[in-house]
């Protein structure tokens, strides 16, 4: 059986990860917080008997059951109501506005940035955004093997799924991301 | 006698909601497929059998209303399918909700969104990613809690 | 030659988790801090778990559980009957639900917008901002 500080040693190695990971799926920061917290407490709430060697199969799988009970219970937002009725003038004010000027002018922060730094987090901006277009499974099963360095059979088992399948979608994901920041590359020059 | 009644009416649940799921698609693999639904879902061949279940909902009815359109609409299908499949159910309830206003407009205004859907995505991705972020009072805590 | 693929692949995995490590580094403060008070809020469940589960035994809790259920039969019928009740309810709702939507995803990534014009979230802000003022 874990103890408490074995259960405090996990959860801080793997937080962070965790809520980027949670964060590329729902594409929300805020509900992905809420996610890794539910899932956190019913790691500890249900499988605190378990040997903390079985924790990263067993929170990967309370994260995902998480995220799909999230989806279910999601409200929807009724927005573009507001927005649709706010732009219906003749375009005198907002629409002649230039709106790449607009945006640079607000987003001072990448210009301190020095020009290597800021190729780097276009890098990685692309990369998060390719991440976020994979099939959930794909991206899953990447996270995991790659990032969480489960081992096959691990990832199997918190996917539900044959080891074989874990392969396939890995090697399709990294295909694909490969190909995301083969274009950024290319844009760089 | 009431557990009877319970084991019973346990079974008339799984069998039920078995039944639901089946018919929706949500558990076939590609192969399982008929011809005609593979044909209209060829974009999603290869990420078909990696989609999550709740991803393939009500694919399969885009494929049963496919052939009641025209060629303009049926290309443009083609060409939106794989961005659906990822899309969480979330977002689709949203889009669905989206769409429906959307349609609701004249057509000026339908041209007015759809030039600045294009304005949009001349933004490089970095900066999109900003707006994306930019996003906390329309997504309140409060909505998420419920 | 699979090797070698394999080999590939791997290095390219490790590129990009080494973005991805940079970017989980450097995480907004607040959620920094959500995600510590919940780690400490799961440590605390756990070590009340551990008393407890320290108490009782498990087949204690289970006979425990079993004498409920002999005990009250009554409750149990009317739970079950509550639940016959709400799964009609949620059958129901799923079916109109159903009805109503069906048609839209096939008309949805028919139209002129692309679907993820609908769901992205950097739109909607776009939106907002370029068109109050």
């Amino acid at each position: 059986m874990a103890t408490a500080q074995e259960l405090s040693d996990f959860l801080a190695q793997v937080e962070r990860r965790a809520f980027k990971q949670t964060a590329y799926a729902v594409r929300d920061d805020h509900a992905a917080l809420d996610i890794v917290q539910d899932a956190m407490l019913k790691l500890a709430e249900n499988y605190g008997a378990r040997p903390v060697s079985e924790y990263p199969m067993l929170f990967q799988r309370i994260l995902q059951n998480t995220m799909r009970d999230y989806w279910r219970r999601q409200k929807v937002r009724n927005l573009w109501t507001t927005l649709l009725s706010s732009f219906g003038g003749t375009g005198e004010d907002g629409d002649e506005r230039d709106p790449l000027e607009t945006l640079e002018s607000d987003d001072n922060d990448d210009s301190d940035e020095p020009p290597a730094q800021l190729e780097r987090s276009q890098t990685i901006a692309i990369i998060e955004a390719a991440l976020q277009k994979l099939p959930a499974r794909q991206r899953e099963a990447f996270v995991m093997r790659y990032w969480e360095e489960m081992d096959v059979a691990e990832t199997a088992a918190a996917m539900g799924c044959s080891q074989g399948s874990v392969k396939t979608h890995c090697s399709r994901a990294v295909h694909a991301l490969a190909i995301a920041l083969e274009k950024s590359g290319l844009k760089k020059s | 006698m009431v557990s009877a009644k319970l084991a019973a009416l346990i079974l008339l649940i799984s069998l039920v909601s078995g039944f639901a799921y089946a018919d929706s698609g949500v558990e076939q693999s590609w192969s399982q497929l008929s011809d005609s639904q593979r044909k209209v879902l060829a974009p999603l061949a290869s990420d078909w059998d990696a989609l999550r279940p709740w991803q393939r909902e009500k694919m399969l009815d885009i494929a049963r209303d496919y052939p009641k359109m025209n060629a303009q609409r049926q290309e443009r299908i083609q060409q939106h399918l794989s961005n659906w499949s990822r899309m969480t159910p979330f977002e689709r309830e949203n889009a669905r909700k989206k769409y429906q206003q959307f349609q609701a407009l004249p057509p000026e205004k339908k041209l007015e969104l759809r030039n600045k859907w294009r304005d949009y995505q001349s933004l490089p991705e970095e900066q999109r990613d900003a707006l994306r972020k930019e996003h906390p009072e329309i997504y309140g805590k409060e909505d998420l809690e419920n | 030659m699979k090797q070698g693929r394999m080999n590939q692949e791997q290095e390219t995995a490790k590129e990009i988790i080494r973005l991805l490590d940079e970017k989980a580094a450097v995480l907004d403060d607040k959620i920094a801090s959500g995600l510590a008070s919940a780690r400490q809020q799961a440590v605390s469940v756990h070590a009340q778990r551990a008393r407890v589960s320290a108490d009782a035994q498990y087949g204690g809790l289970l006979r425990l559980f079993g004498d409920y259920i002999h005990h009250h039969r009554a409750l149990m019928s009317t739970v079950a009957l509550c639940g016959a009740v709400l799964i009609a309810f949620v059958v129901t709702q799923q079916m109109s639900g159903q009805d109503v939507s069906e048609q839209g995803d096939a008309f949805l990534l028919s139209s002129e917008l692309p679907p993820e014009a609908y769901a992205d979230k950097g739109f909607d802000t776009w939106l907002a901002q370029n068109s109050q003022h």
